[in-house]
């Protein structure tokens, strides 16, 4: 908020209509969309003359965008910029608007990695961008982390969802079919308590477990 | 109510990797003494399910918005199971939404951990504060100590955690920033939980009477 440009000040519409470059960025932090876009054009727009007075307008300029993962905009966040040359003490501090949108012009003459860091009552992120020589034309933007697309969320989600449940499944069928085996009230006690050698012959064939096993396996 | 990366120091980060180690050891522990624990792998595993599901569902409590946590459910219906399906919940957050980071997963699995295990408890007090004549029975209580305890766990929950990521949030605020507005956002945020906490303790409370009558054997015993 301090040093920074309001957004009435340099707007992104303003740029686009002189035909700067415009790059935008959007990527995913911590739970955040920043979208950082980097309005460049490190030359100067046609100068407007009229009756000695001169209008010059001066396209460098970045906007950084921050937004909840559900679409929603950090609003009063606070931003801290950073330069390339000193990344302890903030170049820059600020604050987003109601749109969740800070702007802020990097110095040309410092070309290299920028940090931006935005943050709200505990929850925000970093991330950094870089800014060509002051010969270049362009402005590139380097996103931290690559942004998913919904589709990719909820298919991710799904998939992870259906090898937990599988995971619960597959416990769940284990369990069942070890408790009957384990459970030693419904083993055939005599059988299984003896040796079958010392088993006499006559009590075997009269053993109920074995005559309706037979019976079964005939039919 | 998840930590973010990058705005805790480095020794925070390894402490909270500490307590959580210690505190997934002593539930592995005590889970491994009940016996059996394969039988309730499949309850855990689904509320691990529900657990990572539910950040992001976004709940409007102006002027912000909150998600569900379902920590204090987790501690009410699973016990010292909450503890490891909290930590898997987390990661995945944290691989596949951004929700929370890898260098706080310590923090935030404390964080959620600790009160889950506090609502597990507050659910057990209904045992140590049921009649006498009930004291040797084998059943879960009745219906109305159920509902009551796991409402208080799960709101309990909810709101503990919401207490410690106040703290954390409040005091460890780099000078870089402005540590006033920064402390009045954390504070509109942990106030706006507490709305949250009666929902999370009210849905605890409904699945617990749930189970007790449909199948009461899933309700964590004495």
């Amino acid at each position: 908020m301090s040093n920074g440009l309001a957004s009435k000040d340099l707007m992104p519409n303003d740029l686009s209509k002189n035909k700067c470059s415009v790059c935008s960025v959007s990527d995913s932090v911590n739970g955040l969309v920043f979208g950082a876009l980097l309005a460049v054009g490190l030359g100067h727009a046609p100068a407007a003359s009229a009756h000695g007075t001169v209008v010059e307008v001066t396209q460098t300029a970045v906007a950084v965008t921050a937004t909840f993962d559900n679409g929603e905009p950090m609003t009063d966040a606070q931003v801290l910029v950073y330069s390339p040359g000193n990344l302890e003490t903030p170049w820059q501090k600020g604050q987003t608007d109601a749109e969740g949108r800070y702007l802020f012009a990097p110095e040309a003459g410092t070309p290299g990695a920028w940090e931006v860091t935005v943050r709200k009552a505990g929850h925000g992120g970093t991330t950094t961008f870089a800014v060509g020589s002051a010969e270049a034309s362009v402005a590139t933007s380097t996103p931290t982390v690559k942004t998913s697309t919904p589709v990719q969320k909820w298919l991710s989600m799904a998939a992870i969802v259906w090898g937990v449940v599988g995971t619960a499944l597959f416990f769940s069928r284990r369990s069942s079919t070890e408790t009957p085996a384990l459970d030693p009230t419904v083993l055939p006690q005599p059988v299984s308590n003896q040796p079958v050698s010392n088993q006499p012959v006559s009590r075997t064939a009269a053993d109920p477990v074995s005559v309706s096993g037979s019976s079964g396996g005939q039919h | 109510m998840h930590i973010s990366e990058g705005f805790l120091p480095a020794q925070v980060c390894i402490a909270g990797y500490g307590t959580t180690g210690l505190l997934t050891w002593y539930s592995l522990r005590q889970i491994n003494r009940q016996g059996n624990p394969n039988a309730k792998i499949p309850k855990a595993s689904l509320l691990t399910a529900a657990f990572f599901v539910a950040s992001s569902i976004s709940i409007p409590i102006p002027p912000t918005s909150v998600h569900l946590l379902l920590n204090g459910l987790l501690g009410v219906v699973l016990g010292y199971f909450a503890v490891p399906a909290i930590l898997i919940g987390l990661l995945f957050q944290a691989m596949f939404f951004g929700h929370g980071g890898l260098t706080t997963l310590g923090v935030n699995a404390s964080m959620m951990g600790f009160p889950a295990l506090l609502a597990y408890h507050i659910f057990q007090l209904r045992f140590v504060l049921e009649p006498k004549e009930q004291a040797f029975s084998q059943s879960n209580g009745s219906i109305w100590r159920i509902g009551a305890f796991s409402f208080l766990g799960g709101a309990l929950g909810l709101a503990l955690t919401a207490l410690i990521f106040f703290v954390l949030m409040v005091t460890l605020v780099s000078a870089d920033f402005d540590v006033q507005t920064e402390q009045v956002a954390v504070t509109y945020l942990t106030l706006a939980h507490l709305p949250l906490a009666i929902i999370e303790g009210g849905f605890t409370a409904m699945l617990a009477v749930f189970l007790q009558r449909v199948k009461p054997e899933l309700l964590t015993g004495r």
